[in-house]
């Protein structure tokens, strides 16, 4: 069975026209629901390219933000974008955080914590490094759902290569879902748990604009589209192809849900 | 790395103080015996990375 940690997180240049021109609509709209004061220390776990720190950075306007990845690369990419000495990126894991006890206001995560090996223990750290009072919080793709752009790659696949199924991410990250967010976070003993699902829209000049992402490698899409041969990957092409709704200027308009999900540190 | 980072940062396996060396860069736990690097103003708080004392 393939495991999250053989996924590819590395290229911050590849991840960007993937998923992160999305993950940025995501952000704000998840920013705005938790409506935390200004002045506030935050934490971003799991930043990635950065996409959710640069959004606390401006809609936030935080004392400061320790933004961590376990990976390097990202967190180089991440601190070339955010140029702002109210920030700071550290390599470090979410299950084993470097933050002392209740010393984050807004402890947040934005699609991560499916790729964490162990999310209850990552939930316990951001429990730990937050004040009582102020807020965890987190979002997710609904890769089950309408998490689209990918739901079409994975249907497409496994249509031609029962294989494709084991790396489908909807069944690999249970945790996608609101009612297992919301547990997650009140066996981490948060309280006042609620998830919401925040809706952004995919739209693609043409297929190319679709398509060329998931030749850069990066996350388990993309990582299997690249692992194939030339011949099977150009079949998989043309059965999304036929299956994406294309509007007559062949552009193509899809949503994009996302699961946040919030909660209270006792 | 920024100045108000060195204050706050714990270590990731005791949740004790870290001491801040220069040349080359690093955090040091002195009660795990651990030494993590900082690599271009990034310090390196993973476990497994670190270096034994």
């Amino acid at each position: 069975m393939p495991s999250a940690a053989a996924d590819v997180w590395a290229s911050g240049d590849a991840y960007e026209p993937y998923i992160g021109r999305w993950s940025r609509l995501v952000a704000r709209e998840f920013l705005a629901w938790l409506g935390a004061p200004p002045g506030a220390r935050w934490l971003d776990v799991g930043c990635g390219t950065g996409a959710l720190t640069e959004a606390i950075m401006g809609a936030g306007s935080p004392a400061r933000v320790q933004a961590v990845d376990p990976s390097l690369e990202y967190v180089r990419f991440a601190r070339r974008r955010v140029r702002d000495g109210r920030a700071a990126f550290i390599v470090a894991d979410a299950q084993a955080l470097p933050q002392p006890p209740r010393s984050i206001d807004v402890a947040v995560s934005g699609l991560a914590l499916n790729f964490v090996a162990r999310p209850h223990l990552a939930l316990a750290e951001l429990a730990r490094v937050a004040r009582p009072g102020g807020i965890v919080a987190a979002y997710v793709w609904d890769y089950a759902g309408r998490m689209e752009l990918i739901r079409y790659f994975w249907d497409a696949a496994a249509s031609l290569d029962p294989r494709a199924a084991e790396l489908d991410e909807a069944p690999r990250f249970p945790i996608c879902h609101p009612d297992a967010l919301a547990a997650l976070f009140r066996d981490a003993r948060l309280r006042d748990v609620e998830t919401l699902p925040i809706d952004v829209p995919t739209r693609f000049r043409d297929f190319d604009d679709y398509w060329r992402p998931f030749l850069g490698g990066q996350g388990p899409a993309p990582g299997y589209a690249v692992s194939l041969s030339d011949e099977c990957r150009t079949a998989l092409r043309e059965r999304i192809r036929a299956a994406l709704p294309v509007a007559a200027d062949g552009s193509i308009h899809l949503v994009a849900r996302a699961w946040a999900v919030r909660g209270t540190p006792a | 790395m920024e100045p108000w980072l060195l204050e706050i940062l714990v270590c990731p396996r005791c949740k004790g103080d870290l001491v801040h060396e220069s040349e080359p860069e690093a955090l040091v736990c002195e009660s795990c015996r651990l030494r993590y690097e900082v690599r271009d103003g990034v310090p390196i708080l993973l476990i497994d990375e670190a270096k034994p004392l």
